[in-house]
């Protein structure tokens, strides 16, 4: 399996005689899965939180994601679970899955508790998970919490390192925030380092299509800890955008499923100095080259590629058209920074900050379906001054535009977006309008839970809650779940 | 002692019943076995490692049954294969399981498997190594703070990592709060702030502004001026 890098300029030519600033996309695609392409081995830790704050119906919601999770495994794959609240509890200590009514009752049996050991519920995770990092091809831990780390080691940067660590010695880490209390900060922060994914969900129920995201994303994966190193040309200038960590010798990309690309987009500052040589001599602007593990661990590479172009005239460099999926990516990013601005704001109430933010977002939206799908969202939490949630999902939002997979076919990302041509795309294709609620049908089991503080008639109807309505209408009646 | 560290230094253990209850319990002691902490809801594993306990962990199949004895032609001898089950589930005690489960559960595990359950066995396993020292306080500090590209408008300049900073800020919230007498949780709520002249402003909860009717105005009004005749200030100047 080989990966393709790309390195696609705004503009594919420079300005003559001026300093400029160019933005350039690089992609690591990967082709579709070949015949006979075999799975991943998995090794999964389900991490679940049992605090006093998850009882009743969260709890119950999340141990049957746990299971549902077991149930997709096979007798190849591994899988272990660990609850904790002030003190860790290992339901299930890891062993071959394959069948998930050896699980159920202990899973099922999981009661609620007391604070939140954190750290110490991940790490006798990692732990079980370690334990066969042998037979596995991909180890993780999948760790869910609707709360903030109160007992034990609680220091987000000492967590973070050791979720980097973790994933060093081969066991990954990706978090699941649930409903309004947690630290997404620190959840985010984890999987970033942990080398997983960082998703929230509303309830638990919401919780389903993450989960799914995630054995989907690892049931494709093409490539794991992919690394581009950047090397700007003589006398370039270079910014790498949107907030990507930057580990051995790298910036470091998501994981790449077959049939799909992560990406980066970087900003060259090019001196008018660098241009006078004239249109036959293309100037060397940037040198990339990725490296990466296939699914089984092993190091790739790929050869170095170099973009390098040519400096115009004022009118021929005009007739030069702006790259489509540039400008998108472009406007995602600074669309992804207000949506971090608005988040802050809304952590610290300050709604006129909110306000500013959302007119900056509007303009930035205005020819973008998918941005004005999730603009509509945050501007519903504002209106109603949902404070928690305003913040956590202007936060995710951003997290999703900032790195996410794309379809390496660049007209699929620029046609219009419509959510149940989303529902229908692999879970880490998707695009969603809000990033804490389900965008397919909901499962009958994991049916939503209804909040007694909200008046369905009074409250105005998120963007998501319609999609939902409108795909369970859509939905064919199937034989109650105590028959199935 | 050297099978503080190794225990497979032990491996070609054989003994009766007292002699195996004496070896356990030296090692279990060296190895910090007997001290973990019982799981929530369930009760302390027991006094330690007696004869009795061993006989009874037999009888669960927690152990596996004795290797007969070439003197005596019967069973009772104990072996190094039972030395790890012994361990290994006083591991899995003090993470809560139940006796059966363990019994089950060790059926399945060739001694490697079992040896990988004891903190403190080399495992020639980096990660697991890593993971245990995690679980028991990781004396390491971080090595890095990491190193982060730029958000989209922001001027160049080498970032220390935002996130990171708002997360720990987050996380020392509460305790700083309740140092500081209060609750761990910063209360907020919209107001409105009306500036009656330059040297006195109300603040008002939005929510009730917006509901508030010119009665309820008029008896806060008559409120305020009460507490300013009879506040504390205007009473030590008298």
């Amino acid at each position: 399996m080989t990966l393709t890098l790309a390195l696609v300029p705004r503009r594919a030519a420079l300005l003559a005689g001026r300093d400029q600033r160019l933005e350039v996309l690089v992609r690591a695609s990967a082709g579709p899965a070949p015949d006979g392409h075999r799975r991943p081995r998995l090794n999964l830790a389900l991490v679940i939180d049992r605090s006093g704050s998850m009882s009743g119906r969260p709890l119950e919601e999340a141990k049957r994601l746990a299971c549902r999770m077991i149930e997709r495994l096979t007798a190849d794959d591994h899988v272990s679970v660990v609850a904790y609240d002030d003190r860790v509890h290992v339901v299930a200590p890891v062993q071959p899955a394959g069948d998930p009514n050896r699980f159920r009752p202990a899973v099922m049996a999981i009661d609620s508790g007391g604070c939140t050991a954190l750290q110490a519920g991940w790490a006798a995770g990692a732990e079980q998970a370690a334990r066969r990092l042998d037979r596995a091809d991909l180890s993780r831990v999948l760790l869910l919490s609707d709360g903030c780390a109160n007992v034990g080691e609680t220091d987000p940067t000492v967590l973070a390192d050791q979720c980097r660590r973790m994933a060093a010695a081969g066991v990954s880490t990706s978090t699941y925030g649930l409903a309004n209390e947690f630290n997404e900060h620190l959840m985010t922060a984890m999987a970033r380092a942990g080398g997983g994914i960082a998703r929230y969900g509303v309830t638990a129920a919401d919780l389903a299509e993450p989960f799914d995201e995630e054995f989907e994303l690892l049931s494709a994966l093409a490539a794991r800890r992919v690394r581009v190193a950047l090397t700007p040309g003589p006398g370039v200038g270079l910014d790498v955008l949107g907030g990507l960590p930057h580990e051995d010798g790298g910036w470091c990309l998501p994981d790449i499923a077959f049939g799909a690309a992560a990406w980066a987009l970087v900003r060259l500052d090019v001196p008018a100095a660098l241009t006078g040589e004239g249109p036959d001599r293309p100037v060397p602007l940037l040198q990339a080259h990725l490296k990466w593990q296939d699914p089984e661990g092993r190091p790739a590479h790929d050869e170095a590629r170099l973009l390098a172009l040519p400096a115009l005239p004022w009118a021929a460099y005009q007739a030069v058209p702006e790259d489509p999926e540039v400008v998108r990516r472009v406007d995602e990013l600074r669309f992804a920074e207000v949506e971090r601005q608005a988040a802050e704001a809304a952590r610290l109430g300050d709604w006129p900050a909110v306000e500013r933010a959302l007119e900056v977002a509007r303009d930035i939206a205005r020819d973008h379906p998918w941005l004005q799908a999730s603009l509509r969202t945050i501007e519903e939490l504002a209106h109603r001054r949902e404070r928690e949630r305003l913040a956590k999902e202007a936060f995710y939002g951003a997290a999703a535009r900032s790195a996410r997979l794309v379809d390496p076919d660049p007209f699929m990302e620029l046609r219009g977006f419509d959510p149940n041509v989303e529902a229908a795309r692999p879970a880490f294709l998707r695009r969603k309008a809000e990033q804490g609620r389900n965008l397919r049908p909901i499962d009958p089991d994991l049916d939503e839970p209804t909040d007694p503080t909200t008046d369905p008639d009074e409250s105005p109807e998120g963007l998501g809650d319609a999609i939902r309505r409108r795909l369970r209408r859509r939905r064919p009646k199937g034989p109650p779940a105590s028959q199935r | 002692m050297g099978f503080a560290t190794d225990l497979r230094t032990l491996g070609g253990f054989r003994g009766t019943l007292p002699e195996f209850a004496q070896l356990a319990s030296r090692v279990a002691d060296a190895l910090g076995l007997d001290r973990l902490r019982p799981a929530r809801g369930r009760p302390p594993a027991d006094e330690g490692i007696s004869e009795r306990v061993i006989r009874d962990y037999v009888s669960r199949g927690v152990l596996s049954p004795t290797l007969s004895n070439p003197e005596t032609g019967r069973g009772g001898l104990y072996g190094f294969r039972h030395l790890l089950e012994l361990l290994a589930a006083r591991v899995l005690l003090a993470d809560g399981w139940p006796l059966d489960l363990i019994a089950e559960h060790f059926r399945n595990l060739d001694d490697e498997e079992l040896l990988q359950l004891i903190p403190g066995q080399p495992t020639g396993n980096p990660a697991l190594e890593l993971a245990r020292r995690l679980r028991q306080g990781d004396p390491d500090p971080p090595r890095s703070r990491g190193r982060f590209s730029i958000a989209f408008s922001r001027d160049p300049e080498p970032l220390t990592d935002p996130l990171m900073a708002r997360a720990r800020l987050r996380a020392e919230l509460p305790a700083l709060l309740v140092a500081l007498g209060g609750e761990d949780d910063v209360r907020t709520r919209d107001v409105v702030c009306l500036e009656i002249t330059p040297w006195l402003t109300v603040l008002v909860d939005r929510e009730r502004h917006r509901q508030l009717s010119p009665a309820q105005a008029e008896r806060i009004g008559r409120a305020v001026a009460a507490a300013l005749v009879s506040s504390p200030a205007e009473r030590s100047r008298k």
